[in-house]
């Protein structure tokens, strides 16, 4: 009789133990991200000129991706400009800025801000204003209320920083997923270094899941060489430099002096 | 088939079109070869326009210029316009001043509001020259149109009378003028200084006062200058190149072989007009700049940042 209720009581503990499994499992599936990167390492040559990055996957189905190409942080010294005698702008106070991304790509198959809109706070932190909370402003004296607004506009400008709405498209949902791709065109203003590719599963304008998988980006063929010319042999590339200059300034005076004097 | 007509620049870290590079040197190439100036006050500029770093922007450039100025040079030396003893004695001004400069910058920076008064510096130079330059070259072709009566003897200037007590004369047969030693090298000093706190060659401040101070002829001039501003470009890419892994070569090679073609189509152009054709150019030129220059100080930039470096 013990051993009868020992083996009922066992069974449901089993039975139990399977729903949850199963429930997990099922959770897990509808949850769950997957992210390829096509090319996982851009080579910038002597033609480069911007490329395309795609990134496919698969994202629940009653979510929204969202796609950032990131670049490693750092800090930038620059100067903040302002009016000197209530006439002229000038440049001022020294303002350094830590912890910027050298790019930020966001990319979505929808407005943002429509996302942000429908309440959710961590969408708003994917965004290009959300980088407000990530970098830090060090700055000599004055006000520099403004300086992270101006930073993102300086980066907007030279194509570093970008938001793209309509650049991801979807394929038929199954089994609560569906495939995704996004093209990403990458500024044609990129140096060497380490990237990275960041998913985001957004859904009720939180991010319920995500990803991330490293780009690198290398300089290769003539590039590589004049780089690591300039950088490790700098002396050498200074002269070699001028000394080119020199010729070809002479080459082209001669050739010009050859036809004058026809 | 497309023909590829982008280059990527290593160390300006971007991709440009060789087309546009081409033309910019080009056009700035024309006026350097016209008037003697490198035109580093005009290609930096541009050159941060279409994206390139400016400290990147300010270096190549003076590597450009070498090529530039050689090509230049020598097509005014044929034309028997380069004055060499001249250009070497304002040459070593020029470093014992550009020397000074950088100084007198450090200086200025510890005090505070340094750029307020380089950018002052700036506008009030440009203005100077170019209204002088601009109103004397206007007299002298009004002049040069009338039937002129017979020359009536000139009482002579203070400065020429202080320029003929000084030591050590000197005969420069090339400029067709006698001075004293320490002229072209006080003249020279006085442009290195004011160079090195503007950040550029000083090529359109050496201009004018090779013209009105040491009283050169101005086809001479443009020779000469290009021929000290050759020695002062060799200079700032070793050392740019050196210390701070400015130069992009690339970026100076395009800009030369523009610039070079556009030099010596400059110098033929240069020939055929007349000396004082030529100073209305330049003041006109240095006018616009000017002009450019008080825009920018009085309008509200786009941005309310700027990277440090640059012209």
């Amino acid at each position: 009789m013990k051993n009868k209720k020992a083996i009922a009581v066992g069974t449901c503990f089993f039975v139990f133990f399977l729903i949850c499994l199963f429930k997990v499992c099922a959770a897990g599936a509808k949850d769950d991200v997957r992210l390829r990167v096509e090319p996982e390492e851009i080579h910038i040559g002597a033609l480069y000129d911007g490329a395309t990055l795609i990134a496919t996957g698969i994202v629940p189905a009653d979510s929204e991706a969202i796609v950032r190409f990131m670049g490693t942080t750092c800090d930038l010294h620059m100067k903040e400009r302002g009016k000197v005698a209530g006439i002229m702008w000038m440049n001022l106070d020294s303002i350094t800025f830590r912890g910027a991304p050298s790019v930020c790509l966001v990319s979505s198959a929808v407005d943002l801000q429509g996302l942000e809109a429908n309440g959710g706070a961590s969408v708003r932190v994917l965004r290009l204003s959300g980088l407000r909370g990530s970098i830090q402003v060090e700055a000599e004296g004055g006000q520099h209320q403004n300086a992270i607004e101006e930073f993102l506009k300086l980066k907007q400008k030279e194509g570093l920083y970008r938001e793209m709405f309509g650049n991801i498209s979807y394929g038929n949902a199954s089994e609560g997923q569906k495939s995704f791709r996004a093209e990403v065109p990458i500024p044609s203003r990129l140096i060497a270094g380490d990237y990275v590719v960041k998913l985001d599963a957004v859904r009720n304008g939180e991010v319920i899941v995500r990803s991330e998988i490293p780009v690198k980006v290398n300089l290769v063929g003539f590039p590589a060489f004049l780089s690591g010319l300039a950088f490790d042999h700098s002396a050498l590339y200074g002269i070699l430099a001028t000394v080119i200059a020199l010729l070809a300034g002479l080459g082209i005076g001669l050739v010009f002096q050859s036809k004058g004097s026809h | 088939m497309t023909i590829p007509f982008h280059l990527y620049l290593p160390i300006a870290g971007n991709s440009v079109n060789m087309l546009v590079i081409l033309g910019l040197g080009g056009a700035v190439g024309l006026l350097s070869g016209i008037f003697g100036v490198g035109g580093g006050f005009l290609m930096t500029p541009l050159l941060i326009m279409i994206g390139i770093p400016p400290t990147v922007a300010a270096a190549s450039d003076s590597n450009q210029i070498v090529g530039a100025s050689t090509s230049g040079t020598l097509a005014h030396f044929r034309l028997g316009n380069v004055d060499f003893k001249m250009g070497l004695l304002l040459l070593l001004g020029g470093i014992a001043g550009g020397t000074a400069g950088v100084q007198i910058i450090k200086v200025l920076r510890q005090l505070g509001n340094a750029d307020f008064l380089i950018n002052l510096t700036y506008v009030l130079m440009l203005g100077i020259i170019g209204s002088y330059m601009f109103a004397e070259s206007l007299q002298s072709m009004r002049k040069a149109q009338k039937s002129m009566p017979a020359p009536r003897a000139r009482r002579e200037s203070l400065y020429g009378r202080i320029s003929k007590i000084l030591p050590w004369q000197m005969e420069f047969k090339r400029s067709g003028v006698k001075l004293s030693v320490l002229m072209p090298l006080a003249l020279g000093t006085l442009v290195g200084v004011l160079a090195a706190i503007m950040g550029v060659g000083g090529g359109f401040i050496m201009v004018p006062i090779m013209v009105y101070l040491l009283r050169m002829p101005m086809h001479v001039v443009v020779g000469t200058s290009l021929f000290q501003i050759l020695f002062t470009c060799i200079n700032v890419t070793i050392m740019q190149a050196w210390r701070n892994h400015t130069v992009d070569f690339i970026l100076a090679l395009l800009l030369l072989i523009g610039s070079s073609i556009g030099a010596q189509l400059g110098v033929k152009l240069g020939k055929k007009l007349r000396g004082d054709q030529l100073k209305i150019l330049l003041a006109s030129l240095v006018l616009v700049v000017m002009v450019k220059m008080l825009y920018e100080l009085l309008a509200r930039p786009e941005i309310l940042l700027a990277y440090v470096g640059g012209h």
